[in-house]
């Protein structure tokens, strides 16, 4: 198979990544397939039954957005990152300390309303993950160490963290496993939907989302990051400041995720429980890829929530393990990280049909 | 401090170095060709995973480890076709990459197994007992009972610097990260020459994934890995890109692992000193300050290949 090397042939960018992202997601599937088949049991069968858990059942939905809304946060967060040319792969440990944060400030500030109490909390999110974005990104800015990996050890970092403070300075006596006391009543998120676990935390999600989409377009901080993403040369000559939009950034998406930790404590889980949001910093990344600006995120992280819930609803009743979402976000990642992928395919594919005596298309130009 | 204490944590070191060197020698050929090791993580976990299986398969632990390296290569070279023939961004593939196999190790281990989260115990590689050392005082405390998995790793480590060093392949690897033009002006393809590097990354990364997993203990756990791929990347870096200077940083992070499993028995507040080798991890990061004189020159960034 001979690749038409560094063409794209002749597919824009836009489209190819829409396609591609597409085309990753039936690729995944089709591997889980297999995989089912593999195992015995019935591929399309199984897939049906995915499908009718996640949209035919009010809970399903329920759950879906509930799935969603870390992975909104975490996506956000990431995605502005990407569009400034970085790479914030440490949104988990920045959600957990904004969890803990919220946490602290939910629990053991009492007597404020909480028209007071919510907005707090939900400061000391953004701060806490904040705070933990700052290290990568000052490290990334004075000495050139990569962020991701300065970031990927600070996940493991605040993890461990937070598990300490469960287990002892927070540590809820009256309860046998280890987690915090719940917040106050004041702190807690209105629901969406009665006696459910969705909260309002989607909802603020959302907005931001709209926030950072005005942001990015209309501000000129967000111009000056997505300049900043597409060419540093042209934009330090432009006079932007990169050292600057860099730590903008980067805060800014720590602040986002550790929202995302204020959220999910003060909505859905009302205290800090050990790994309550698994590893969604590295799912998110998928989401924003996926996602690609703002508003896309959106739709992208519900509907990574709607395979998380099928996914989920699959592990009861075959064999499948949960991490099975893991083997579709990791392949999503893949192969949108290479957008070329599909432009190429369609190329080699248009090069056996055509016969021309020439190379079946001469490389485009970058942006098309 | 007894002094027995320190023998057992330095053999502890040894033993907990073995992966990471393992690895940091992958990470050091796979950057050294200009591809970012990142997706180290995940091949080792591949590794280990494939060497649980070949194990159990076969019942055969050494015919698991070569499964294990199998699995490994299998995966640095599809990591490799997405990031030398289709220039993805590598650091965003290799994310993807871990995490596609954290999650495929995972799904792979109840389809099979049937258990959530481990594999069943299979035949591990059996420590080495060096009974001539039997009666010497301080070598036996320190070198009796190993894996042969860490006795090979001097000579494959060196062998590696051999590879780099001395040989034509070598040369071939290091130019095509510093100057791939020079090379394909030579004639010569820089995508086969990265190609080749994945494979020996994908090796060593497979050896030091199976080391976790069948040598180390008898079983695979899911993501059992830890960041021990990332700390390989990190020693290369602290290496300054070279063999040596990875392997020092293996050995450091093995020992602060060493010392951590030990303090764990004598501190009530375990999660502090679990973090001690992460936070060594940044701490060695940044005390390497602006020093990145050796780092790759074309490290990270695709090659388009003009045909030949």
């Amino acid at each position: 198979m001979r690749f038409n090397k560094g063409g794209r042939g002749n597919f824009s960018i836009k489209k190819s990544r829409l396609l591609g992202g597409l085309f990753s997601i039936l690729l995944a599937f089709i591997i889980g397939g297999v995989l089912f088949a593999l195992n015995g049991y019935e591929p399309l069968e199984t897939y049906r039954l995915m499908f009718k858990a996640v949209f035919g059942t009010r809970n399903g939905v329920l759950q879906t957005l509930l799935m969603a809304q870390p992975l909104l946060f975490c996506g956000l967060a990431i995605c502005i990152t990407f569009k400034t040319g970085m790479f914030n792969i440490g949104s988990t440990g920045q959600l957990y300390m904004g969890a803990l944060f919220a946490c602290i400030v939910g629990v053991y500030v009492k007597g404020l309303p909480s028209i007071i109490h919510i907005p707090l909390c939900m400061l000391a999110g953004a701060v806490g993950g904040a705070l933990w974005a700052f290290l990568p990104v000052w490290m990334r800015v004075r000495q050139d160490t990569s962020e991701v990996i300065t970031a990927l050890m600070m996940n493991y970092i605040s993890q461990l963290f937070v598990s300490f403070m469960i287990n002892y300075p927070m540590r809820d006596l009256e309860t046998l496993s280890a987690q915090s006391p719940l917040v106050q009543e004041s702190a807690m998120l209105p629901k969406i939907v009665p006696q459910q676990q969705l909260s309002v935390g989607i909802i603020i999600g959302f907005v931001l989302a709209l926030l950072l989409h005005i942001m990015l377009k209309r501000t000129k901080l967000g111009f000056e990051m997505v300049m900043s993403g597409s060419n540093r040369f042209a934009a330090t000559a432009a006079g932007i400041p990169a050292n600057r939009v860099m730590i903008s950034t980067m805060l800014m998406s720590g602040g986002i995720a550790g929202l995302g930790g204020a959220a999910a404590i003060l909505g859905t889980h009302l205290r800090l429980v050990q790994g309550f949001a698994g590893n969604v910093g590295l799912e998110g990344v998928a989401v924003a890829l996926f996602g690609n600006w703002p508003l896309g995120v959106i739709v992208s992280s519900v509907f990574f929530g709607a395979l998380k819930t099928g996914i989920t609803a699959l592990n009861y009743s075959t064999n499948l393990s949960s991490y099975f979402i893991f083997v579709i976000e990791g392949l999503v990642i893949i192969f949108v990280s290479a957008p070329s992928l599909l432009g190429q395919l369609i190329t080699w594919v248009q090069s056996k049909f055509k016969r021309t005596g020439t190379k079946a298309n001469t490389p485009r130009k970058e942006k098309g | 401090m007894d002094f027995s204490v320190i023998m057992q944590v330095i053999n502890s070191a040894l033993r907990l170095t073995t992966p990471i060197a393992y690895v940091a020698a992958g990470a050091v050929v796979l950057e050294k060709s200009g591809i970012s090791a990142i997706a180290m993580e995940g091949m080792m976990l591949a590794g280990a995973f494939g060497a649980v299986w070949g194990s159990w398969v076969t019942g055969l632990p050494w015919i698991g480890l070569l499964i294990g390296m199998l699995f490994s290569v299998v995966v640095g070279l599809i990591r490799g076709f997405f990031c030398i023939n289709l220039q993805a961004n590598q650091a965003v593939c290799g994310i993807g990459t871990n995490i596609m196999m954290s999650g495929l190790t995972t799904v792979m281990v109840k389809f099979i197994w049937g258990i959530d989260g481990r594999s069943e115990t299979v035949t591990p590689i059996a420590d080495l007992n060096l009974t001539f050392l039997k009666d010497v005082p301080v070598l036996s405390q320190l070198f009796g009972a190993l894996s042969p998995l860490v006795l090979l790793m001097p000579f494959v480590v060196a062998g590696v610097w051999v590879l780099l060093n001395k040989t034509a392949l070598g040369m071939y690897i290091v130019t095509s990260g510093e100057h791939p033009h020079v090379l394909s002006s030579l004639g010569i393809s820089v995508y086969k020459t990265r190609y080749t590097a994945s494979v020996i990354a994908g090796l060593l990364a497979g050896l030091g994934g199976a080391f976790l997993s069948i040598s180390n203990l008898s079983f695979f756990s899911m993501e059992m890995t830890s960041g021990r791929g990332f700390m390989g990347m990190a020693a290369c870096m602290f290496g300054q890109w070279t063999v040596g200077g990875a392997m020092l940083g293996s050995a450091l992070f093995g020992l602060a692992d060493a010392i951590q499993i030990r303090l764990q028995a004598t501190v009530e507040h375990t999660q502090f000193i679990q973090m001690i080798p992460y936070v060594t991890t940044v701490f060695v990061l940044f005390t390497m300050g602006k020093k990145r004189l050796r780092a790759p020159a074309q490290g990270g960034k695709p090659y388009v290949e003009q045909d030949a």
